[in-house]
């Protein structure tokens, strides 16, 4: 079926609307209508393992960086990250975090809190060096003056 | 050959702050890994939800960046079909290509890649939610199944050509496509950022007959009219829904393409309990525009990134309207070759959308800038300094 072209007249005459600027369909307008032409129809296509992929892939050694959610039915699966591993009290409260399914609301909100624990913590140690020797300054200060 | 250990790289410091620092060099963990050098990385929309601490499980000196090109700089023993120096782009997401979904050709949904949960695959630099692979802006990473997922590049195209469709080109012509679209429909885009823009020149590419496009800002609705030639309007100025329906004979857009996500304006409820207080996985306004400004019996094509927690989306309306939602993160591999069609053939030139191309270590700078749109921004690409682009 042929696209019915918009024009600045219909659009007009349909809602009062003046638009900004009248559209300008481009000449390649359409080019993709045929499904045959588009590369996610149907969605789901027949089972075809894609050129060079080597399945089941051999299990990835090390430690991964997430720890397994609770589900006991589901395997590990073989490629992981690794970068940041869990560490310190947010490492803690992620590790909890996972220990419950991804499907309750309490395991992301925990990782959430982790995540603020983790923020508050690096900006704290990061502070210190500055906010402790500008007590003692302080506390100095107000000694000398009394 | 690499010759020393350690690499520039940006890191996370914690919400609303990164830092570009020396880490140690990916290395080959998994007999199908390769090492990519990479040459461009763009910052992506959905950088930002981690920048602003949305994404749960986002690490302190994680590496962002899941849209990237560059050159294989070194090949596990198992990885085929790929050489040292090949010019690759790599799909955002990391998937295994043999499982029941990649098979499928779902490799957005692969099983073989994700430790954390079922919700995503394994994904670059895009907190652990997503498995915790480090991310590609950098000089060099970890390409998990580097055979079955890099791309080569052809040598007409260039590696700023090349980097969209990676994530945002994809992504939004496959939000266009899930519209449905037999021709002459009218298409209303919520969101005129990169994935915006993309999926309305796929709109008219699949047969739109109209397509609007709302933002807030007047720069990238000006760049949307001059780019593609489509109709605009400033959601500050004119309500949504009201003015999409005013334009359509009081019934509604006959698709939506959702391409904001979890920071949308227009709702300061919504911004205050979910953006700032960060109480829900941030604001589910664009969605409801979505609802609302969609006609009834309509689709929704929704490719915004929220966080897995849950949302206050005006589901009854939803229902009521008998609308259809469809969703999904892109499968990227699926779609290369036929964007890279369209790019050959000189139908668009993605690399339009880059406004700022800037060194790596002014990325701290540059994530500033694209989250509060200053400077005309609409896309960033960071470019490593020991690279050079083709």
């Amino acid at each position: 079926m042929e696209p019915e072209l918009t024009t600045p007249e219909r659009v007009k005459k349909q809602s009062g609307y003046q638009a900004v600027q009248p559209p300008r369909r481009p000449a390649w307008a359409g080019i993709d209508l045929d499904p045959a032409r588009r590369p996610g129809h149907l969605r789901t296509r027949d089972p075809k393992p894609f050129p060079n992929s080597v399945y089941p892939p051999e299990p990835q050694p090390g430690e991964p960086a997430v720890p397994r959610h609770n589900r006991p039915n589901k395997k590990m699966p073989p490629v992981f990250g690794t970068s940041t591993p869990l560490k310190g009290v947010s490492g803690a409260v992620k590790r909890f975090a996972y220990s419950m399914p991804d499907h309750a609301p309490s395991h992301w909100l925990l990782l959430m809190l982790g995540d603020r624990i983790e923020s508050w913590g690096v900006r704290t140690k990061r502070a210190l060096p500055i906010v402790l020797p500008a007590l003692a300054i302080a506390v100095i200060a107000k000694a000398l003056s009394d | 050959m690499r010759t020393y250990c350690r690499m520039r790289a940006l890191t996370y410091d914690g919400p609303y702050r990164v830092a570009v620092r020396n880490k140690p060099l990916p290395r080959i963990e998994h007999p199908q890994d390769g090492i990519v050098k990479v040459t461009a990385a763009a910052i992506c929309g959905s950088d930002l939800h981690l920048l602003h601490g949305l994404v749960p499980d986002t690490r302190i000196g994680f590496t962002f960046g899941h849209e990237f090109v560059g050159t294989v700089e070194e090949v596990g023993p198992n990885a085929k079909g790929v050489k040292r120096g090949d010019r690759v782009m790599l799909p955002f997401q990391i998937f295994c290509g043999g499982c029941f979904y990649c098979q499928r050709g779902l490799t957005s949904c692969c099983e073989s890649t994700n430790p954390a949960t079922d919700a995503a695959c394994g994904v670059y630099g895009y907190s652990h939610t997503t498995g915790g692979y480090d991310g590609g802006q950098a000089e060099y990473v970890r390409v998990p199944f580097i055979g079955v997922d890099a791309e080569k590049i052809p040598e007409d195209v260039s590696d700023l050509d090349a980097l969209p469709i990676t994530d945002a080109f994809t992504t939004g012509y496959q939000a266009a496509e899930m519209c449905q679209l037999v021709g002459g429909e009218t298409v209303l885009v919520l969101g005129a950022g990169p994935v915006g823009l993309f999926a309305a020149w796929s709109a008219w590419a699949l047969g739109a007959g109209r397509v609007i496009v709302v933002d807030k800002e007047d720069y990238r609705l000006q760049f949307a009219r001059d780019w593609l030639g489509v109709e605009t309007f400033n959601f500050m100025e004119h309500d949504v829904v009201t003015m999409v329906k005013g334009m359509t004979n009081d019934r509604g857009a006959d698709a939506t393409i959702e391409a904001v996500g979890c920071e949308a304006a227009g709702s300061p409820f919504h911004r205050a309990f979910g953006v700032v207080a960060k109480m829900e996985a941030g604001s589910p306004q664009a969605m409801n525009f979505a609802i609302h400004a969609t006609r009834k019996g309509g689709i929704i094509s929704m490719v915004g990134v929220y966080g897995p927690p849950a949302v206050g989306v005006d589901l009854g309306t939803f229902m009521n309207k008998a609308q259809r939602i469809n969703t999904g993160q892109a499968s990227v591999k699926r779609y290369m070759p036929h964007l890279l069609e369209h790019v050959r053939q000189g139908r668009i030139q993605p690399s339009k959308i880059f406004t700022h191309k800037v060194p790596l270590d002014q990325a701290p700078a540059m994530y500033h800038t694209f989250a509060q749109k200053k400077d005309g921004c609409i896309k960033v690409a960071l470019l490593p300094g020991n690279s050079t682009l083709h």
